[in-house]
Parts: structure tokens; C-alpha cells; sequence
């Protein structure tokens, strides 16, 4: 069996069957249930649906991800399917009242990820993934920690790494990590995939007593989880961080992100770039912090800037000591190339978080974020995040209107993307589910 | 790029993530708002390069440029013959002891092959051996030194070469002669030993091994020495290679010939001749160590000194956070995370007044950072 399944079809409805065959058998072959391969076939439906008329070829590749199914939808761009891409718009919709069964949101609904791309090349990808479901385990809490000492720090055999996630689920880590480690077994399958590693600190006999999950699914950055200690010493927490660094030395990875409710590291290891909000189903909220270490010498670069974000970004860069040339963007004075701007939107459930990006400037830009946000409202999530490239200079054509909406700048995260990417929140009277 | 270019290219290359050197004076200065910016990063000669070498370039007839360098240094391999007492067979210029690294790589390896070397030693042996396709196989060093045993621990049957750096950058460790002796035992003659002497010339113990004499006695040895430290022509690329004349042999058919300028052969050959240079050379870089290991004391931050010119650093903070700061005081120096020595960095040993400057900016940044060490909270 491949880990990846390509199918090329023409996009016509007489052709359906082909494309929701092919996902739903695909899902069954990479081990997920009945219902999930189901789930991943409607989608299909829906997205075909949508194409129709946008697009004349469509390739569709399944990826076995182990803890998940993917299924990538990718098709030449063109200025109607870019336009039609925002998941606000539809061919289908003829009316207001058709906006809750817009092809894309009834997809979304389907799956547990959903992303609308737009690639090098001119080239639309539409990206469904399917989580596997896994069998509740149960795990007891207020179990008692193992005493001991970490003398060993390494990657741990699938036995201890089962053992060390139980023991993170038993004693109560935070929500933000303790939902990567539930189910223990799918830990397994996340690592089994090489998309996560875990490093484990081990006692004299052998016991994990603390360790850290990294996720290396992107080149630039990888996102780190821990280090979880369980009341071992900070000294212990550091030599966890540092084992991390050496994997990561010398590869792709520019830089180390950690987001948590307490920080776990001194300042001198790894810099506070700035709180997020994140409002929860129960009504409440809790405000993460996001940590970022350098792995390479920032030696600087240009970014683009408003004359809002002037300030917020001067402060920054020099409270982090980041070398910046800040150019200054400047509108389009005989007005924009396209009318309609596009955004890409991505739904993450497990955090109830929908992530906004920008695709293209247009000429619409308020009424598509205003459009966007209505439509994220209705499908019930609690947070959106709008992330802008500060090395894309028709990114900074968004700024206007995101002031205008009620976003305002959180933190940088550096070198994340051509350069530094921005990340907004809405400011509280401006959150779609008010202020918490 | 488009999938079917991208199909063309190996996975070993698809997965390498490429070295992008730093950007020139003028753009760091700006970027970082400085107006001088003080080099402490490449371990380059703080003499700059000997008298005779600038006498020799400033001779030279620029009219000269129109035609090829000779192809294969003909007269610098003579002077380094004549200099060590070998056949000018013996010895293989190249770019840069960078280039000469590949030279070896490429006679010696084919897919399958593996080399050795340590986990934090300078990258290029690593980065050669897997851009080409090869595997690098790291041990980690024992403390500070190169761990022979654990070199030895992961060879296998497709273990072509085993690449020492002595003295170890960025720990300034060596291993003596008998150290030495004892591993070329211990390998045996059926696998390529690389002898990394880049900074051979500043070491003056006497039990430091003079790896080029012992080509003569192993023929699987190679020595690698440059004239980018202590003879101060970084910008001029030339290192050089020195092995049995069979071996030597063998690399030349992968090295293509004219990569070494005539500007760059005509300063070599001229700096070999001044030795009151290495000497002068030594002195400053005597006194520098002195200096700062002292001041390092003062402040009392563990620190590496090794027999090289450059010191490596453990700081109470993080070395990219530090290098940031370090450069808004106009002074550039190594972080070491890239070598897995994070919260280290390297400091080359250059001229008292620049040390100096130096101790100032690293006091205030420790000042400015002691407020964030304080802050820590265990979950």
C-alpha cells in the first residue's frame, strides 16, 4: 500500500462517483473507519459540486498521514475559480438564504481540517483532512509520580513513549499539550508518521519522567510542546530544550515556537513574543503565551509596514533586537488590478480557531473580511486569528481593513514565513462571540 | 516549483537545507544601525595577511587577468614541497579547504559509502557527505576532545573516511601525537583518515602531531591545511591537501582544475615565506586569550580557550538572542546552537582595543538579559 493515491479526473458531475470512490476508498485503505471514509466522500461531493464550471481537470491525491486521512483537491487557477475560492462565494448560491449551504462550509462541516491555498504556479489547492478515531482510553488521575532523577535524555521506544503520554494525561498537564497526548495511542501514529518527535528524560532505572513533543510539519519552524517536567528541576526542563536544539541543528528549522499557558523556560532561553486570547465552549477564556527560540543568526531583512502598524512594529523589532528595514507600503493610487480580493481560510476544530490569510488584493477587501467573519460567527467558532506575511507587500493592503473590522496586532513570530509573519486577533468588542 | 522538475532532483538534495552566508559589512551595519562592525566570527587572522603576500598582490600586473591561472598551482605546490620536504605530487590545491574536502569525498565515495566524523566539529565534512548522497555519521565528542573509540564505534563495511579536525573547531581541542598514533592503529590502513590542520600553524605545544610528516608513514592519511587563518587570505581561497603520492592521485581526477585564481596563487606563495607573520601572529592571539579568558573569569562565564585563536563561550542566555545584541554593539560574533553548543558562542581572538570593545558589549548585554534569567517558573 502507498502512503500516496493520485487520481486525475475531468471536473464533471457525470464523474462524481469517481471522485467520492476514490476518497472514501483511499480513507478505507489507510486503516480509518467506515464513518470517517464517509465523512471524507461528502466533502469530496461538495467540493466537486463547486468546481464545476471553475475548473476543467482536477488531480486529487489521498495521503495516509497514520493519525489522520488527507485528501489534497489541486487545479489550475484561474481569475473566476481564485474569486470563487473565498469561502464566502459560490457557483451554486443564487440567494441569501443559500449562504448556509455554501458547497466549501458544508464540506468543512465533514472534516476536521479544511484549507483553501493558493500555490506557486498558479495553482488552487483545496486540502480536506480527516482525523482517525481512536478508542477512548481510560486514564485515572491523581496517580502518583515516580520519584527520581533524569539522567538519560533521548528518544524513547514505542513502549515508553505510550507509558510517558499516559503519565502526561494522569497528571494533568496543561489543555494546550494535554490534547496532543490523548489518546496515548494516537501519540504513536503521530510519531510513527515523522511529522512529530518526542524526546523523553529518562531515570536511572529507566523511567520517563519528563519529555517534550516536537512537530516538524513545517520546514521553517517547528512547534514544541513541553518541556513537561512534572516537577523535575528547571536545570532538568533546560537540558530537555537544549537535546531539543541539537535535533534541530543543522536542519531546515530556523526557529523553535511554543505556546502555553505558563512558561516552563526563562526569558534567556527562549524570547516572549507576545499572549493570545482563546475563548473556550464553556464560555471562559484563557490567555496562551508564545515563546520563540532562534536556531540560525537573524541577520535581517526588509518588511513591509502601515502607518498603523508603525509603532506596534518599531517597539517590537527592538524589544526583540530583530534587524529590520521597515519599508512603507503604499495603496495602489489608480486603484486595484482585481475587484474581488480572496482570502484563504483555514478551520482548526480542536481549537474551535478559524486562521485567515491573505491570497489577493481587490477592491473589497472590508466587505470580504466583514463577509468572512459573519460566515466564521455562524459556523461556531470561537476564535479567529488572521496571520499577514510581512515580506508580501500586497499583504500590508489588508491592514486598513483589518483595523477597520476590529483586529488588532498580537505578536510576531520571525522568520516564519518570507519574512515575519504578523498574527491579528479581534479586540474584545469586536469578537464574534463578544467580550469573555 | 513545478512537480516534474522537482521529481529531477535526489531526495538527499530535495531534504539539505542550503548555508546562506552572512549579507556584506555595509548591509549589517544598517540593518543593525551600527557604523563599524567588528568581524569576530570567521577565526580570520587579526593581522590580516603578512607583508609579503600584500607586497606580492600589489605587484601584480592586473593586465595578467586575461589569461588562465596556471591549472593545477604549479608553483605554490612547488613552494609547499620545498617548504615541507615532500614531492609537489604530494599536495592538491584547491578553493578553499572547502573545495579540497569534496575532492576527497568524490575519490573516495560512492552510494551506499558513509563517513565518519563528530556530532560538533565544523559542518562542511557533514554537509559535503550529504548533499553528495552519502551518509554522515556523527560521534559525539567526549567533553570537549574528539572521542576516538566512538568514531571507531560506528564504523561500518561502507566506511570510506574518517574526517578529525585537530584542532577541533569550535573546542580548540587537539588530540597528540600518540593520541593520534593510537587511533591510526586502531582504524587500521583500509579506510581514508582526513587530518583537518586549518589551525595548525597557531598551535605551539610540542606534542602536537605534524600531520603532513606522517603522510609519509600512513598512506591512507590525508592532511588538510588553508591559507585562510594564519596566513590571512580568507578572501582569496586557497586551501590545500598533502597524501601519499598514489592517493593524491586518485583525487585529482575529481578535482577540476583552474578553481584557484592567480592572484590567490601568487599571495600564497608569497606568505609562506614570512614567518615573522605566524610569529607576530601568535603573540596577539597569545595576548587576546590572556585577556579575555581573564575578563570571562571576572564575569564568570565557563569558557573553552583551547589552542586556536578563537574562545568559545557559555552564556546564561540564549547564544542567537546574544549574537543579536552583541551586534547592535557592532561586534559580530559565532552562535553555536548550529553546532549544537546552544548557548555557546565563538569569539575570535583579534587585536587588544577590539577585545576590549568586546568585554564592554558582552557586560552590558549580560546586564541588560540578567532581569530575564531571573524570570522562571516551573510548571
Amino acid at each position: 500500500m502507498s502512503d500516496l493515491l493520485r487520481l486525475d479526473i475531468p471536473v464533471r458531475l457525470d464523474h462524481l462517483p469517481i471522485a467520492t470512490g476514490f476518497a472514501e476508498n483511499s480513507a478505507l485503505a489507510f486503516g480509518l473507519g467506515s464513518e470517517e471514509a464517509l465523512a471524507l466522500a461528502l466533502a469530496t461531493e461538495e467540493i466537486i459540486g463547486e468546481l464545476v464550471g471553475l475548473a476543467s481537470h482536477l488531480t486529487i491525491v489521498a495521503r495516509n498521514g497514520l493519525y489522520y486521512a488527507e485528501l489534497d483537491f489541486t487545479f489550475p487557477t484561474t481569475p473566476l475559480s481564485l474569486e470563487k475560492c473565498n469561502l464566502t462565494a459560490s457557483t451554486r448560491m443564487t440567494t441569501e438564504a443559500d449562504l448556509d449551504q455554501i458547497g466549501w462550509l458544508v464540506a468543512t462541516r465533514s472534516v476536521d481540517g479544511f484549507q483553501i491555498q493558493q500555490l506557486p504556479g498558479r495553482v488552487t489547492r483545496i486540502r480536506l483532512r480527516k482525523n482517525r478515531d481512536y478508542p477512548p482510553s481510560e486514564v485515572q488521575t491523581n496517580v502518583p509520580m515516580p520519584r527520581g532523577q533524569v539522567v538519560d535524555i533521548r528518544e524513547p521506544d514505542e513502549q515508553e513513549l505510550l507509558l510517558f503520554a499516559r503519565r502526561a494525561l494522569e497528571q494533568g498537564v496543561e489543555p494546550m499539550y494535554a490534547a496532543r497526548f490523548s489518546p496515548p495511542q494516537r501519540i504513536l501514529d503521530m510519531v510513527r508518521s515523522k511529522e512529530f518527535e518526542v524526546l523523553l528524560g529518562f531515570s536511572t532505572t529507566g523511567d520517563p519522567l519528563a519529555g517534550v513533543l516536537l512537530d516538524r510539519t513545517r520546514s521553517a519552524l517547528a512547534i514544541m510542546y513541553g518541556p513537561i517536567g512534572f516537577g523535575q528541576s528547571p536545570e532538568v526542563l533546560r537540558d530537555l530544550f537544549h537535546a531539543v536544539l541539537n535535533q534541530l541543528a543543522r536542519t531546515s528549522v530556523k526557529g523553535v515556537v511554543t505556546e502555553s499557558l505558563h512558561s516552563v523556560l526563562p526569558e534567556s532561553e527562549i524570547e516572549f513574543l507576545g499572549s493570545r486570547r482563546y475563548c473556550l465552549p464553556d464560555g471562559h477564556s484563557e490567555s496562551a503565551r508564545t515563546s520563540f527560540r532562534h536556531l540560525h543568526d537573524d541577520e535581517g531583512f526588509t518588511v513591509w509596514s502601515t502607518p498603523w502598524l508603525q509603532d506596534f512594529l518599531d517597539g517590537e523589532y527592538r524589544r526583540l533586537a530583530l534587524p529590520r528595514e521597515i519599508h512603507t507600503w503604499q495603496p495602489l493610487t489608480a486603484g486595484h488590478d482585481c475587484p474581488a480580493s480572496v482570502l484563504s481560510c483555514e478551520f482548526r476544530k480542536r481549537r474551535s480557531e478559524a486562521v485567515l490569510r491573505p491570497v489577493l488584493s481587490g477592491g473589497d477587501i472590508e466587505k470580504n473580511l466583514r463577509d468572512h467573519l459573519h460566515l466564521i460567527e455562524n459556523e461556531g467558532y470561537l476564535n479567529v486569528t488572521f496571520i499577514m506575511d510581512l515580506g508580501e507587500s500586497f499583504h500590508l493592503a489588508f491592514a486598513s481593513a483589518l483595523q477597520a473590522v476590529g483586529f488588532r496586532p498580537a505578536f510576531l513570530v520571525p522568520s516564519a514565513g518570507k519574512g515575519d509573519f504578523l498574527l491579528f486577533e479581534l479586540s474584545d468588542d469586536s469578537h464574534p462571540h463578544g467580550s469573555q | 516549483m513545478r512537480s516534474e522538475l522537482l521529481s529531477l532532483v535526489p531526495a538527499y538534495i530535495r531534504r539539505f537545507e542550503p548555508y546562506i552566508p552572512s549579507p556584506p559589512d555595509d548591509v549589517l551595519c544598517r540593518r543593525f544601525r551600527v557604523e563599524k562592525l567588528h568581524r569576530l566570527n570567521n577565526n580570520e587572522n587579526p593581522l590580516g595577511p603578512p607583508s609579503a603576500a600584500i607586497a606580492a598582490l600589489k605587484a601584480y600586473d592586473p593586465s595578467n587577468a586575461s589569461t588562465y591561472p596556471s591549472g593545477d598551482c604549479y608553483h605554490l605546490r612547488r613552494s609547499l614541497a620545498e617548504r615541507h620536504g615532500l614531492s609537489p605530487e604530494q599536495f592538491l590545491v584547491g578553493n578553499g579547504a572547502n573545495e579540497v574536502i569534496t575532492f576527497v569525498i568524490k575519490a573516495f565515495c560512492e552510494a551506499g559509502d558513509n563517513i565518519v566524523t563528530a556530532d560538533r566539529t565544523f559542518a562542511v565534512y557533514e554537509w559535503v557527505a550529504e548533499f553528495s548522497g552519502f551518509e554522515a555519521r556523527l560521534a559525539p565528542l567526549d567533553g570537549y576532545d574528539f572521542d576516538p573509540e566512538a568514531m571507531v564505534a560506528l564504523r561500518d563495511e561502507r566506511t570510506k573516511i574518517f574526517f578529525v579536525c585537530n584542532p577541533n573547531n569550535p573546542t580548540g581541542t587537539y588530540w597528540n601525537e600518540e593520541r593520534f598514533r593510537r587511533f591510526m592503529a586502531d582504524v587500521g590502513p583500509n579506510v581514508i583518515v582526513v587530518l583537518d590542520e586549518a589551525y595548525a600553524e597557531y598551535v605551539e605545544a610540542s606534542d602536537f602531531p605534524d600531520g603532513i610528516a606522517m603522510t609519509q608513514e600512513f598512506p591512507n592519511l590525508v592532511v588538510f591545511r588553508t591559507f585562510s587563518k594564519m596566513y590571512g587570505l580568507a578572501g582569496l581561497r586557497v586551501g590545500y591537501l598533502v597524501g601519499s603520492i598514489e592517493l593524491v592521485d586518485l583525487m585529482r581526477r575529481t578535482c577540476v582544475v583552474y578553481s584557484v585564481n592567480a592572484l590567490a596563487q601568487v599571495g600564497a606563495v608569497a606568505a609562506l615565506g614570512d614567518r615573522e607573520h605566524v610569529e607576530a601572529t601568535r603573540r596577539v592571539v597569545e595576548s587576546s586569550r590572556t585577556y579575555l579568558t581573564g575578563e570571562l573569569d571576572k564575569m564568570g562565564l565557563p569558557y573553552q580557550a583551547g589552542v586556536a585563536n578563537y574562545v568559545m563561550v557559555k552564556l546564561p542566555l540564549s547564544d542567537t538572542i546574544a549574537y543579536r545584541k552583541l551586534m547592535t554593539h557592532g561586534y559580530m560574533v559565532r552562535s553555536m546552537t548550529a553546532f549544537r553548543y546552544p548557548n555557546h558562542v565563538r569569539i575570535s581572538l583579534a587585536a587588544l582595543p577590539i577585545m576590549e570593545g568586546l568585554v564592554e558589549a558582552l557586560s552590558q548585554v549580560l546586564e541588560l538579559s540578567r532581569d530575564g534569567l531571573e524570570r522562571s517558573v516551573a510548571i
